[in-house]
């Protein structure tokens, strides 16, 4: 056998750091034995839960028969709305994620119901025998309807400094873009999953792939009108999260906590990946729109951006997502005087959710995009551009007033331009492309 | 009586229901849950397991497949391998313990699928040939990765090649060869048919109750996983040996419908390269060793990858029924959207062309990404130049109509003119007056003018030699 832990006993002073240490599960991981939620045995009598979706992005539900559901092959109980026990909104931070529709539908593919059955296939199909009748409104998609409709998740805010307006309006150049920036799936390689087991003593044990263990757990409490302490959740590890096991494992945990409860069985719920896709929020959309002023060789005098955030149906994280590409939208330079104004706007989608980087990345796009602009504007290397409006060594702060030191900033970019001998090799490039009768990429 | 090898073992199962997936019958029935579920629609690759299978030689080889799309059927005589098989009581396989010291998992999820990937395509290489970073890439396209572990995952492929060991020791290799030759070769139940022989198929086809057809499944398993629905009766095509056939007479080849696009691409590596290229960007490795001409074609999906390569080629295309065989052009054979000619109790037999003598063969496919991606244009030209005139041009084109099309007016058009006389905006104006493409999440109709147009411009002036360089 392989002893792939062995290297812990090196024989440098500064064991084990530095040393290749195998991941403590990757055994287990090459050989298929490492355990995730759908890979759990199940107590005997487990049931298996399905979601029945909304199929309309925005509107009323005026009725919801759940008899042919209810009589499918296998159901041993169904769950909607006006069953919920306890608490019925999961919203981490602020409401706005009921468990399941009450009346007011405010995505396509929502939650509108929940089926138990013997097996996943006969919950599954029965799931999609459920008559509704909606009130049809014409929903929000973009986040131009958003603005036009002036319809938020949170309040605007901004980061400012200096006068940025001001500024401007004597700049000797002031240049205008914006850019757009898309969503994103996590697409964990394992889906939303969880298993809910009644305790002896009138509890529940949890078994969830989450990334927020105590989250869930409180709301597990609240919405089975629970104690913290009754409600014991176990993550033994996930299959991939990146922010989307974050709150959006919730909900799942809840529904069957709240089924295991109602009919007093082990009951399991695992997305199959289209429900998955469809009833978990994902990375934030942004438009991002700037006006910078510069100086003739390209450095920046001021600037005024607003990012749109599309926060999708509900709060959930967006406030503190949206304040993040705010945060980075300076990423490596100096706005002597900014204006920095985040939205977030609602649209009748799924909720938007943390997702790596959490509205950084969006934010430094935005940023970048605006120094590539001022580059080809000015006529200038793009590197140029940036190396001028690096950080300082001393004397700057950022758009929400943190000093900042860039001394550092400035040797390693220095550095890369060397290593990388952008200089000789752009050349070479313009050459050769000089030479083409063809366009070829770019 | 489904008969298979698994851990050296004869295995046998009296009926399994024909739509039940190979990934469900391990993980629900056998209770064995190394292979994931990631996606239940053959994109992940979470649920690869190999399957081995004598070739014509008696040697054992093995392929992958996505068993969430494979009928458990499919395992008739054959030998099963999944992630957990490879390791031995004390010791983990090479590429296991590659996998360990390369850091090469993270959460985990995807890697049994990774594992048997690399398994399968150390075991197809020569002892002791480290596989290319292409080669190893790949092999492990059809596996999705979302921890961004493909630099490690890589390295530990060729890693795991440096100590290459066979799967089975010499003995135990013996033993499942004996094993795999005992068990007969065709499969006859109540609900699950592997005919052998067109004949058997045809008293199959005769006999009386409703069945549908499959070949590799790659398609029609998705109406199981993603619209839940049963397949009570099923005949799988894949043991028909006279479907799996390559032949060539004079000039003229004649490739049988179920000729899976891994057999294509060995073929055309050799005969006509161009096909080969385009066959490593259809679907996938697990993909291709189930997914079949014949299926490609009798979808009769307007983005399915062979239909426009075909087209240009000019093929006929002969179908077979209990009562006969008939042929006809292929471009005949798409009538509407997902619409073909073919009659109930009639199969796609296969599909002949002629080998290129001065023409050449140029395809292009545009989607958005390099691996495992649905085409938003396919565009295919078989050329002839001479001295600067187009003498003949069929197309083949993808994605720009309801059905795959020949597109006869814009070759009109183009023959009999010299190369020298189109540029970009001409083009665009012949293209735009006989398409009419959709606008869809893959492409817009003005893009797939556009593309059309670009591709149409640089496969003449390439095949006409204008520009050198």
């Amino acid at each position: 056998m392989k002893t792939e832990t062995a290297n812990i006993n090196s024989s440098t002073s500064t064991a084990p750091v530095g040393d290749s240490i195998a991941h403590e599960s990757a055994r287990m991981h090459v050989t298929g034995q490492a355990r995730y939620i759908d890979d759990l045995e199940l107590p005997k009598g487990a049931l298996f839960a399905a979601v029945g979706q909304t199929t309309i992005a925005r509107g009323r539900v005026l009725s919801l028969d759940l008899s042919a559901v209810q009589s499918a092959p296998g159901v041993e109980g169904v769950l909607r709305f006006a069953d919920l026990p306890a608490l019925t909104d999961v919203g981490p931070v602020f409401a706005g994620d009921p468990l399941l529709v009450d009346t007011e539908v405010k995505f396509h593919g929502q939650a509108l119901f929940l089926v138990a059955a013997r097996t996943e296939l006969e919950a599954r199909k029965a799931a999609l025998l459920a008559r509704v009748e909606y009130e049809v409104e014409a929903p929000i998609l973009t986040i131009t309807a958003a603005r036009e409709a002036q319809a938020r998740v949170r309040p605007v805010h901004a980061l400012l400094k200096g006068d940025p307006e001001a500024v401007l309006s004597r700049a000797g150049r002031v240049i205008s873009g914006q850019i757009s920036i898309g969503g994103q799936e996590h697409l964990y390689l394992e889906g939303q999953a969880a298993v809910a087991l009644p305790t002896e003593d009138g509890g529940l044990q949890v078994f969830c792939s989450t990334q927020h263990p105590s989250e869930v757990q409180h709301l597990v409490a609240k919405v089975c009108a629970l104690e913290f302490n009754e409600v014991c959740v176990e993550v033994r590890r996930m299959g991939g999260g990146f922010g989307g096991k974050e709150t959006q494992a919730a909900p799942w945990a809840c529904l069957a906590s709240v089924m295991a409860k109602r009919l007093n069985r082990a009951v399991k719920l695992r997305l199959p990946r289209s429900q998955d896709m469809t009833l978990t929020g994902k990375r934030h959309p942004f438009e991002a729109r700037y006006t910078v002023g510069v100086s003739e060789d390209g450095r920046i005098e001021a600037v005024t951006a607003t990012l749109d955030g599309d926060c999708g149906c509900s709060p959930d994280l967006s406030d503190a997502i949206v304040d993040r590409a705010m945060f980075h939208f300076d990423n490596a330079y100096h706005l002597p005087a900014a204006r920095i104004v985040g939205e977030r706007w609602r649209t009748d989608k799924v909720s938007n959710t943390a997702f790596r980087g959490f509205g950084g990345p969006q934010g430094m796009l935005a940023g970048e995009a605006m120094l590539q602009q001022i580059a080809r504007e000015l006529g200038q290397d793009p590197l140029d551009t940036r190396l001028i409006n690096l950080y300082p060594k001393s004397g700057a702060s950022t758009p929400y007033h943190q000093p900042v030191d860039g001394e550092q900033l400035q040797r390693m970019m220095k550095r890369l331009e060397e290593s990388s001998a952008y200089r000789a090799r752009r050349s070479e490039i313009a050459r050769d492309n000089a030479a083409q009768k063809r366009v070829l990429r770019g | 009586m489904i008969q298979y090898v698994h851990r050296n073992k004869r295995v046998s199962e009296a009926d399994l229901p024909a739509d039940l997936t190979l990934l469900d019958y391990l993980r629900n029935s056998l209770g064995l849950s190394a292979t994931k579920e990631g996606c239940a629609s053959g994109d992940c690759g979470a649920c690869t397991v190999a399957l081995g299978a004598l070739d014509e030689s008696g040697q054992l080889v093995y392929q992958s497949v996505n068993s969430c799309i494979c009928p458990a059927t499919e395992l008739h005589a054959r030998e099963l391998v999944t992630a957990a098989d490879l390791h031995g009581a004390g010791s983990l396989h090479p590429v296991q313990s590659a996998f360990v010291e390369q850091h090469a998992s993270q959460c985990g999820f995807c890697t049994p699928g990774f594992i048997v990937s690399a398994f399968t395509l150390l075991e197809g290489l020569p002892e002791g040939e480290i596989p290319t970073e292409e080669q190893a890439s790949q092999a492990v396209a059809g596996n999705l990765c979302r921890c961004t572990g493909y630099g490690p995952i890589i390295k530990a492929v060729q890693t795991a090649a440096q100590e290459k060991s066979s799967y089975h020791s010499q003995t135990d290799k013996q033993q499942v060869l004996e094993l795999l030759r005992q068990i007969e070769p065709g499969l006859s139940s109540t609900a699950f048919a592997l005919p052998e022989s067109l004949d058997a198929l045809a008293e199959l086809m005769l006999e009386e109750g409703s069945f549908e057809i499959i070949a590799g499944g790659t398609d029609l398993m998705l109406e199981v996983t993603q619209r839940l629905q049963s397949k009570p009766r099923l005949i799988g095509l894949s043991r028909i040996v006279e479907l799996l056939k390559i032949e060539r007479q004079g000039q003229r080849v004649s490739v049988g419908a179920g000729v899976s696009f891994s057999q294509l691409h060995a073929w055309a590596a050799v005969h006509l390269p161009p096909l080969a290229e385009l066959l490593l960007h259809i679907g996938s490795d697990q993909i291709r060793n189930r997914g079949t001409l014949g299926g490609n074609l009798g979808t009769a999906s307007p983005i399915g990858d062979l239909p426009p390569v075909l087209l240009a080629l000019d093929a006929q295309i002969r179908l077979w029924s209990p009562n006969g065989v008939r042929e006809l052009p292929l471009a005949e054979f798409f009538v509407g959207y997902r619409k073909t000619l073919i009659h109930k109790n009639e199969i796609i037999h296969s599909v002949s062309f002629e080998l290129l003598q001065s023409e050449e063969l140029i395809i292009e496919k545009v989607s958005k990404r390099r691996e495992d991606d649905i085409s938003a244009l396919l565009f295919a030209a078989c050329i002839g130049i001479n001295a600067g005139t187009i003498e003949s041009i069929k197309l083949g084109l993808g994605g720009v109509a309801a059905v795959p099309t020949a597109a006869p007016e814009i070759s009109a058009a183009l023959v009999g003119t010299a190369v020298d006389t189109w540029d970009m905006a001409a083009l665009r104006q012949l293209v735009g007056l006989h398409l009419q493409p959709m606008s869809d999440l893959r492409a817009s109709a003005e893009y797939r003018l556009h593309c059309t147009s670009a591709l149409l411009l640089d496969a003449i002036t390439r095949v006409g030699g204008k520009y050198e360089n």
